[in-house]
């Protein structure tokens, strides 16, 4: 029977299973789902955007090619989190394709004053992505997947390859990294 | 009170159901836990904002299906 979730959309599981029977519309609406996130998520660990977008699309190609091996335990896109996980630190690490942390361009145009609202909430927001830049990386994915992607304890547990109590305790300690440098800002 | 771990655990939705459900009950009744739990959820919209996904432009392969558009090695 075919799913829909709240919007009346069917559901991403549902999509894989019809692109496992050769649906390629259905292939090709996971991607226009699930790209944004895996790119984003690509992108904080590796920075590099082009290494990003080359990971993003391996992990689609991967995950399509491996459909069969996909069970519906968990929600498919814990699943192509997974993968990506495993392709950055099996091929985008080893082969030395990360580069150092670059600076992006602000998105605010120049000759616009920023509201003052919006500009401490950015200047903290800054403030945050550089301190979680600074955390190993295995808590820096846990937290970015939950944050990011909104992925439950089990679903980030299944991503990295953890069992669900050191998920958790990656998340809490990463929390309470953050904390200290937060404060240490102040 | 409980300690702030367990408060944050409980806010970030990462406790076992009977743990929350023990939380739960006791933050019902704890006006200091209430408190704390406010300034949790703040720093959590706080980190939602910073670390929320990107939009960026999709590439041309993405409308065609992964497996049509192989990535130049």
């Amino acid at each position: 029977m075919r799913r829909v979730n709240l919007l009346g959309l069917e559901t991403d599981e549902d999509l894989a299973q019809r692109a496992r029977e050769g649906g390629r519309e259905a292939e090709r609406l996971l991607i226009l789902r699930l790209y944004p996130g895996v790119y984003t998520l690509a992108d904080r660990l590796l920075h590099n955007p082009e290494n990003a977008r080359d990971a993003a699309q391996e992990a689609f190609l991967r995950a399509f090619s491996r459909l069969h091996q996909y069970d519906g335990a968990h929600r498919f896109s814990a699943w192509i989190f997974r993968i990506l996980v495993n392709l950055i630190r099996d091929e985008f690490r080893r082969s030395n394709r990360v580069v150092t942390a670059e600076l992006k361009p602000d998105d605010w145009p120049s000759n616009e004053p920023i509201p003052l609202e919006a500009a401490i909430r950015e200047e903290n927001y800054a403030r945050v992505r550089g301190h979680v830049d600074r955390l190993p990386e295995q808590m820096k994915t846990a937290l970015l997947l939950h944050f990011q992607e909104n992925l439950n304890g089990r679903e980030i547990a299944y991503a990295l390859g953890i069992t669900y109590d050191a998920a958790r305790l990656k998340i809490s300690r990463a929390v309470a990294k953050l904390r200290q440098w937060m404060g240490e800002d102040e | 009170m409980r300690s702030l771990d367990d408060l944050t655990m409980y806010m970030y939705g990462l406790l076992d159901p009977a743990a929350e459900e023990k939380m739960k009950a006791h933050v019902a009744t704890c006006p200091d836990c209430v408190r704390m739990g406010r300034r949790i959820a703040a720093e959590h919209k706080l980190f939602k904002g910073a670390l929320a996904r990107e939009y960026p432009d999709l590439p041309a392969w993405t409308s065609a299906g992964a497996t049509r558009h192989r990535r130049k090695s």
